[in-house]
């Protein structure tokens, strides 16, 4: 990896940080403070007192990565986002994506909705079949093995309530 | 006291019918510390509720040897996974799994194993012979010193735990120091970052970040790069003599941190494990092994979490205070029985603490024969393909995280701190200090506003209390020290 690629990525997660605590911060800056008590000790005692130590924190700390990431020539343009949507036609990138949407498919849509041997069967199937490791016959069988074995552990014998 | 209070517990403890349940007990523990959610705490929850139609005796048996067996348990899924079964197991995962990946998960349980056991039998030696002293040592330690402790502890792991800067797992930290303080606040009840959820009221869990920023983020991140499955070899699991006792001085001093932990009320076995680590890998003379597969890691962090177990309960017998979230849950248990903790029971019923000596002695013993047999099969596990193994760990992350609570919208966080933890690994942010604030917020900001609060926003009590004095130099040192903030590790 190049060292343009950590200095692009700290120029964007220091800006996120950076924003993220100002946000926070600003935030705990409005939450009430005590009225009855002296000025100092309210505002070291007021539910925004950590928050707002802590998101000034983040917003300097953030700060410094992203400043440093643009001194070791991190800039980011709209040439390096479009190579790097490119660098994500990968095997494995598509592997990580296709299991996070079938991870997200189960725990927003099935769980919930379906048996829970059911809707995990169906996220098994989906996710291991990504990979192709076997003959679907025997993928269809581990599966419902394991989705049905699931349900029985946790919900008949360990107790378990189960999503 | 005479002698047969003191020799009475362990024959009572020898009967088939006694050890069958401490022997079910500490399997099942086991299972639970060994899966991702199913911590400790719940454990002795859900069969709190179970004991109510056994005897005192044997509620004992049965709480304390799930306690035991879990806080083990999280070693498992730590080193074969990477993925901590419990808070206590995180450390043992940054050095277990690096030696599963190198074909030793069987040594790596074994050290495990062994660790724990020695861990738990030094701590039941402190139970033992230090009981009423260490209470009032323990006592001593008040809101400002847990406040910088918290605080010592995020800077730590933060600036050992990062592949990059150490500033880079700072923010980590602070970013889940953060996190800790949505919910409403603990002193005016006062609704922060909720935005109008209620969901959020209670505030993050860090069970289900824990599980995301680790479970879910491992899986993604295996799933980017080789997945193929890694033969183990088996030499051997139990580690040699010689092995061992070239570490003896680690195993000593975790275990010291371990008890001085597990007897200050209300901090517990997360936080000795990793403060237990963070100072073996300082002190080491092979440091540079640390992170990737360090025995010695392995001991510090099992010795140190399993020594605070029998330690926990010594607040809980002698001053009716919990040491660890685990006791809190006991105590409770303990009164529904009838016994009363605090100061006059071990005056009354001297017996009681000789009842857990001997539940504790035999608990190790069977902790260590159980981890022993079930490290070669549970080893096996590596070797599914892990096209089949990652999507049910990723189930089974979703079974622990909704346990804690029942809740879909704990599992909606894990998913959440998944991806971030995805993200966090890609761009060099480490998420130990992430997870680590999230457990020690709370602690920090209550302590640190208590003590504001009651010296009027002074800040003396910081300067002028021996122990805080101490880790006000420390962490001024430990920040300085790392004045090559920006130097890449």
């Amino acid at each position: 990896m190049s060292e343009r690629n950590p200095a692009r990525s700290d120029v964007l997660t220091g800006g996120l940080i950076a924003a993220a605590g100002l946000c926070a911060g600003g935030r705990a800056l409005f939450m009430p403070k005590p009225a009855d008590v002296d000025p100092w000790v309210a505002y070291l005692t007021y539910p925004g007192s950590l928050p707002l130590l802590l998101g000034a924190v983040l917003f300097l700390g953030g700060l410094t990565v992203c400043l440093k990431g643009f001194r070791r020539g991190g800039a980011l343009t709209p040439e390096d986002l479009r190579q790097r949507l490119i660098a994500l036609n990968t095997p494995a990138s598509r592997r990580v994506l296709i299991f996070v949407l079938s991870f997200l498919v189960y725990t927003i849509f099935l769980l919930g909705s379906l048996p829970f041997w059911l809707a995990t069967f169906l996220y098994l199937l989906a996710a291991v079949a990504t990979f192709r490791p076997t003959k679907w016959s025997i993928i269809v069988l581990i599966t419902i093995g394991a989705s049905v074995s699931l349900q029985v552990l946790f919900e008949q014998i360990l107790k378990l309530p189960l999503p | 006291m005479n002698l047969d209070q003191i020799l009475l517990p362990f024959f009572d403890l020898l009967n088939l019918h006694t050890v069958l349940y401490a022997a079910g007990a500490m399997f099942l523990g086991i299972l639970f510390g060994a899966m991702p959610g199913l911590t400790a705490a719940l454990g002795v929850a859900l069969l709190t509720g179970m004991t109510f139609s056994v005897s005192t005796g044997e509620t004992l048996v049965i709480l304390l040897n799930i306690y035991v067996g879990a806080i083990y348990g999280g070693s498992l899924s730590a080193i074969l996974t990477n993925i901590p079964g419990t808070g206590a197991a995180i450390a043992t995962s940054w050095e277990g799994y690096p030696l599963a990946q190198q074909g030793q998960a069987g040594l790596a349980i074994g050290t495990a194993a062994t660790a724990s056991f020695i861990g738990t039998l030094i701590g039941l030696a402190a139970l033992t012979l230090a009981a009423p002293l260490l209470s009032k040592i323990a006592l001593k330690i008040s809101s400002p010193e847990i406040a910088l402790l918290a605080l010592l502890g995020v800077l730590l792991v933060g600036s050992l735990q990062t592949p990059d800067t150490a500033l880079k797992g700072w923010l980590a930290g602070f970013a889940g120091l953060l996190l800790s303080t949505v919910g409403l606040d603990d002193i005016n009840s006062f609704p922060r970052f909720t935005f109008g959820s209620p969901h959020l009221l209670g505030g993050i869990s860090f069970i289900p970040a824990m599980i995301g920023l680790f479970g879910i983020a491992q899986i993604l991140d295996s799933l980017r790069g080789n997945i193929d499955p890694k033969p183990q070899r088996f030499t051997r699991v139990v580690p040699n003599l010689r092995t061992l006792l070239s570490y003896l001085p680690a195993t000593f001093r975790s275990a010291l941190v371990g008890v001085g932990i597990g007897v200050t009320p209300g901090i517990g076995e997360n936080i000795a494990s990793i403060v237990s680590y963070t100072i073996s890998q300082k002190l080491s003379k092979e440091k540079g092994q640390y992170g990737r597969g360090s025995y010695e890691g392995i001991i510090a962090a099992e010795t140190a979490n399993n020594a605070c177990v029998p330690a926990a309960t010594v607040p809980l017998l002698t001053l009716g205070i919990p040491g660890s979230p685990v006791t809190a849950i006991m105590l409770g248990a303990l009164l529904l029985h009838g016994v009363r903790p605090g100061p006059l029971l071990l005056a009354e019923q001297p017996r009681f603490l000789w009842d857990f000596v001997a539940i504790f002695l035999l608990a190790a013993v069977l902790l260590y024969g159980q981890a022993l047999l079930l490290a070669r099969p549970v080893s096996k596990i590596l070797e599914i393909k892990p096209t089949f193994l990652l999507p049910i760990v990723s189930t089974l992350c979703v079974i622990g995280t909704y346990a804690l609570n029942l809740s879909h919208f704990d599992v909606y966080l894990m998913v959440f701190f998944g991806l971030l933890g995805f993200v966090m690994r890609v761009t060099g942010y480490p998420a130990a200090p992430m997870v680590l604030g999230l457990i020690l917020g709370p602690y920090l900001e209550i302590n640190l506003r208590r003590t504001w609060l009651i010296s009027e926003g002074s800040f003396a009590p910081f300067v002028t209390r021996p122990v805080s004095l101490l880790l006000l130099i420390v962490i001024t040192w430990l920040v300085f020290r790392q004045a090559g903030l920006f130097r890449r590790n």
